[in-house]
């Protein structure tokens, strides 16, 4: 691949407008000069899906807002004003204002806000405000007790969290050879997720369970401080930071909707308590170093570092006055430092003259690690809290690890005729971890590519990649009987570990194998001020075998194919369109083990039978298909007047078929899974006088889903977990827009 | 001797050119719609020191016959210089900083120029003004960006568009948000040292430090999330529970094979309906919980 024509910003100008996702009407105004829009919208139904991220949600009318404006200090100097306005009116805006002089300086402070919503209509119990059960509530054991509840206000449990975010940016550069730069940032989350939550009972019983809206309030602070400086042929970039996370809902809890010393229900009245996100605090730092020691050789070395610290006091083994812990926790408080560490080297020499200069090589060393300094034997995890908890024989210890990763890249590159390049490169991968089912993994492979222009018009390129991956030192039970003591691991006879078959392993921890090739083309025939057309195509195919796992995943094909392609005829009109189209295909096989109660940790347990028996096992196997296409014209018919319009359509199918093993109890293959996205755009736009236009546009967006885990869930249809309610969320949204624009 | 006389003349003007700044250039190459030979690097502004031969280098024999060759830094079509010579002209003054690692990124490793990316003579079409072209070096606003990415990485169309994605097409976040196209510090040219670390810039929430984590998780986000779209929510690579059962095949629970018997209507099963196996272990990523061994509070 080499660099595309100058024309290609005017086709890249057509493709965005097939491609860009934002209102044609919102967003950057579409010229280079300053001006402002003003937009009034109104929206048929509620947008939930399609407001998601652009700030469109909800329904009825609304006003927006756009501004670009720069203006010098004085006359004649480089100093400017910038004022940027975004989306203002809406949830999603943006307000930028700044100083600049070229070369010398910029400042600038902005104001953000974003959201994210996801609404799949379930319903709860309770509100975020006080998570507490409305009147009338019906006690019982699990849900089943729930059916004389007549329907109540449910809290809903659509998630919408906003942020905002204040950034303040500054550069300046003291000398051509040396700059520094400020980024301070002040993020805040806030809205309501949900999510579910286990009420704990006894090891062996049911765990009731319920989805409650959970208020999201947390602030994120950052600074950063750079520097770079070039000297005798080298570079330094430098850079220092800190940052602090609060979360002020840390420790959530409710009021049990099971209450209430049932027989069976160990959980006494009173409240739940779930954990949330901790507070904490980062420093980090990094240097880069880049050199050119001697012609044709350019070296570059960087390091990463940081320092995450914990100091949080913890929740009790249970909020719950009512149930008798006797054991104390081990720490009042969970003191933690977590570093990350990051280091590469990269080198490539290319030479200047002779034979060789045709080539280059490249080599590449990276490693990284993740410490932390918890130790294992600080926390004991007694499993329950319920009257007879907890139970030495049931305790489990933290399973926080450390893992290091080191990755060497040896590659030569070689010009070819036709403007072509070959390359070979090989790579050796090893990733070790402590406290771990595996303690190491190591993966090499090889990869090509070649590309070239075999006419002037046409750009061709394939690229190959064969790896394996060993996991050397496998050992299933460490994964389970680490998290006890080592003494009990070693005591115990390995045919008595009734979890400690050999084929049981964890498919990303696995020896595996991992092929892929993809083919790229792009056609260009015409390069001309009045016609040009542009087709592109890509192959793109991946296959993952995990054959020395029976268990757990053992493939995963995928493959993507695409074309596109663009046509300008003169400079008044503009067809794009393209399409995308991707398959997976994955294979997971398991063994039935016949379920049974949970095994006291300390306990030394004959092995099921079924561990060895292959009749029990069961295949499942998956189908994701994503099918995109869009197309879309820009046209100008007339000196003032200008046309878009785009059409977008994504279809997603998921399936799944199971083959069960004899003796297993399970049901047939899953229903397909199916989502329909047709996004239709229309724009208009009439200049009335110079540098004055009014434009009109009309989307229709149309979205439509069957997902088996939202459909006809009910009060009662869980069990025990308490979901109020859940369906399908499809909409179609129709909006329309009338602005008004100036440039100046 | 006709030859050495015109190329003595070319290169006498040549230099006079460079002297005069844009004057030559600009008798031939007169600014119109879709090449207005200004922009970024206008004249009448910014750089006001910069002229035409400052990046297309010496004229040669271009002067005389402007059909026959093109200036010593061509960026084509006709006359197009090497990938390394066009990038070495932008590079004599854009180097360090932001661009110290772009020889060894994968851009560089492409043989793409700043100009496949960049229009350094800035045009009317673009979706920015000088205040934001001054802060995105001419790419525009940040919704061309993820255009101006898209017309080499296509294949990622479709997945830009999957019911579960991240905000790139409503512009929130862009291609630039992650990837450094100049040659980022982490694997495929990340902004982050590492693939962990760029995902907590944005998701603090899920740093931890944790008590009781989720192994997959302290190793790689990208083991149960596809970044740049899924049609499974939230970003995962596939549906849960199966996603979960990748792994967890052991005794227990996980072991059954979740089929259709855990569908609404029939026998109800938690581990299908709702948030599937998060109806119980919400709390997958990791817990501070001191009795949340499981995942589960």
């Amino acid at each position: 691949m080499s660099s595309r024509p100058p024309d290609r910003a005017r086709r890249a100008a057509a493709v965005r407008a097939a491609l860009v996702g934002t209102l044609p009407v919102f967003g950057a105004p579409a010229s280079a000069a300053d001006g402002y829009d003003l937009t009034t919208f109104f929206r048929s139904e509620t947008a939930a899906q399609y407001g998601e991220y652009n700030g469109l949600e909800g329904d009825g009318q609304g006003v927006a807002l756009n501004a670009d404006l720069s203006t010098a200090l004085a006359f004649g100097t480089e100093r400017h004003l910038d004022l940027t306005l975004r989306n203002v009116g809406l949830d999603t805006y943006l307000a930028r204002f700044g100083l600049r002089e070229a070369g010398r300086f910029r400042i600038a402070l902005s104001i953000e806000g974003q959201q994210q919503i996801e609404r799949l209509d379930l319903s709860s119990p309770y509100v975020p405000s006080t998570l507490t059960l409305p009147a009338g509530w019906v006690a019982g054991a699990d849900t089943t007790a729930l059916t004389g509840l007549t329907r109540f206000a449910n809290g809903n449990l659509t998630e919408e969290t906003g942020r905002q975010i204040v950034r303040l940016e500054a550069d300046w550069q003291a000398s051509d050879r040396t700059g520094f730069g400020l980024d301070y940032r002040w993020e805040k989350f806030d809205g309501t997720q949900f999510r579910g939550v286990a009420l704990y009972a006894n090891a062996g019983s049911n765990v009731p369970a319920v989805h409650l809206p959970v208020p999201v309030n947390a602030i994120e602070q950052s600074l950063e401080l750079s520097s770079y400086t070039r000297l005798l042929g080298t570079s330094v970039n430098l850079t220092g930071g800190w940052s602090r996370f609060n979360n002020s809902v840390s420790l959530l809890e409710w009021q049990n909707p099971w209450a209430i010393g049932l027989p069976g229900v160990d959980y006494p009245d009173g409240s739940g308590a779930l954990s949330g996100a901790p507070d904490h605090e980062r420093f980090f730092g990094s240097i880069a170093f880049a050199a050119r020691p001697a012609p044709g050789l350019s070296v570059t070395f960087d390091a990463d570092g940081s320092l995450t610290t914990m100091d949080d006091a913890l929740a009790p083994w249970t909020p719950n006055d009512s149930l008798l812990t006797p054991l104390p926790l081990p720490l009042d408080r969970f003191d933690v430092d977590q570093g990350n560490l990051a280091l590469r080297g990269r080198l490539r020499y290319r030479p200047t003259n002779g034979a060789m200069r045709r080539a280059a090589i490249r080599l590449s060393w990276r490693y990284q690690e993740r410490d932390s300094d918890l130790p294992r034997e600080a926390w004991v995890y007694p499993r329950g809290d319920a009257t007879d908890q907890p139970d030495a024989a049931l305790a489990l210890f933290n399973t926080v690890h450390d893992t290091s990763l080191e990755k060497i890249v040896g590659g030569l590159d070689v010009r070819t005729p036709w403007r072509g390049m070959v390359t070979a490169e090989v790579h050796r991968l090893e990733r070790n971890r402590d406290n771990a089912a595996v303690n190491t993994n190591v993966t090499e492979g090889i990869r090509g590519s070649y590309r070239f222009r075999p006419v002037a018009s046409l750009a061709l390129r394939f690229e190959t990649l064969i790896e394996t991956t060993d996991a050397s030192t496998y050992d299933f039970r460490r994964s389970f009987y680490l998290r006890r003591t080592e003494t009990f691991v070693e005591a115990t006879p390995t045919e008595q570990q009734y979890d400690n078959h050999p084929f049981l392993r964890q498919y990303h921890l696995a020896p595996h194998e991992a092929r892929a090739w993809r083919a790229r083309a792009t056609w260009t025939p015409t390069v001309d001020g009045r016609f040009q057309f542009q087709l592109g195509g890509r192959v793109d195919v991946r296959e993952r075998k995990y054959e020395d796992s029976p268990f757990g995943l053992v493939s995963r094909d995928a493959q993507t194919y695409g074309i596109d392609a663009s046509l300008a005829i003169g400079t008044d009109l503009n067809l794009s369109s393209w399409a995308s189209v991707e398959f997976a295909d994955v294979r997971s096989v398991g063994r039935s083990f016949g379920g049974g109660i949970e095994k006291a940790a300390n306990q030394v347990t004959p092995p099921l039978p079924q561990a060895s028996d292959p009749d029990r096992d069961w295949t499942s196997d998956f189908e994701d298909r994503l099918l995109a296409l869009g197309v879309a014209v820009d046209w100008q018919p007339l000196p003032n007047w200008t046309l878009h319009g785009d059409y977008t359509l994504t279809l997603t199918n998921s399936g799944q078929r199971l083959d069960s093993g004899a003796g297993l109890d399970t049901g047939g293959n899953l229903p397909t899974v199916e989502t329909d996205l047709h996004h239709l755009r229309v724009r208009a736009e009439r200049a009335l006088v110079a540098d004055f236009r009014v434009g009109f546009a009309w989307e229709y967006y149309r979205f439509d889903q069957s997902d088996w885990r939202f459909t006809d869930v009910d009060l009662t249809t869980l069990d025990n977990v308490l979901l109020a309610g859940a369906r399908n969320h499809d909409e179609v949204v129709n909006l329309l827009a009338l602005s008004v624009s100036r440039r100046f | 001797m006709t030859r050495v006389v015109a190329l003595a003349l070319a290169l006498l003007t040549a230099s006079a050119a460079a002297a005069d700044g844009e004057s030559v250039c600009l008798n031939c190459h007169a600014a119109d719609r879709w090449d207005p030979g200004h922009g970024a690097h206008r004249t009448d502004g910014a750089l006001s020191h910069s002229t035409c031969t400052d990046c297309h280098g010496g004229l040669g024999r271009h002067l005389p016959d402007p059909r026959a060759a093109g200036p010593a830094v061509s960026f084509g079509p006709n006359h197009p210089a090497s990938a390394d010579v066009q990038t070495r002209a932008c590079i004599n003054c854009h180097d360090g900083g932001a661009l110290l690692g772009w020889e060894h990124g994968a851009h560089a490793g492409e043989d793409l120029t700043c100009g496949a990316c960049h229009s350094v003579h800035a045009l009317p079409t673009a979706s920015a003004t000088a205040s934001a072209d001054a802060w995105t070096g001419g790419l525009g606003s940040i919704d061309s960006h993820d255009a101006t990415c898209l017309g080499c990485h296509g294949e990622l169309r479709a997945q830009l568009r999957a019911p579960s994605r991240h905000p790139i097409l409503e512009g929130r976040t862009a291609c630039t948000s992650c990837h450094d196209p100049h040659g980022g510090k982490g694997p495929t040219d990340l902004r982050e040292a590492t693939l962990n670390t760029q995902c907590l810039t944005c998701h603090p929430a899920q740093r931890g430090p944790w008590l009781f984590d989720h192994p997959p998780v302290s190793e790689d986000c990208s083991l149960c999330h596809a970044a740049h779209g899924s049609m499974h929510s939230p970003l995962l690579i596939r549906r849960s529970p199966q996603l979960c059962q990748d792994c967890h095949v052991a005794a227990f629970h996980p072991s059954e094979a979740l089929g259709a018997d855990g569908l609404a209507g029939a026998s109800p099963n938690a581990s299908m309906l709702g948030r599937d196996c998060m109806n119980c272990h919400s709390r997958v990523h990791g817990t501070n919980h001191p009795a949340g061994g499981r995942l589960t509070r």
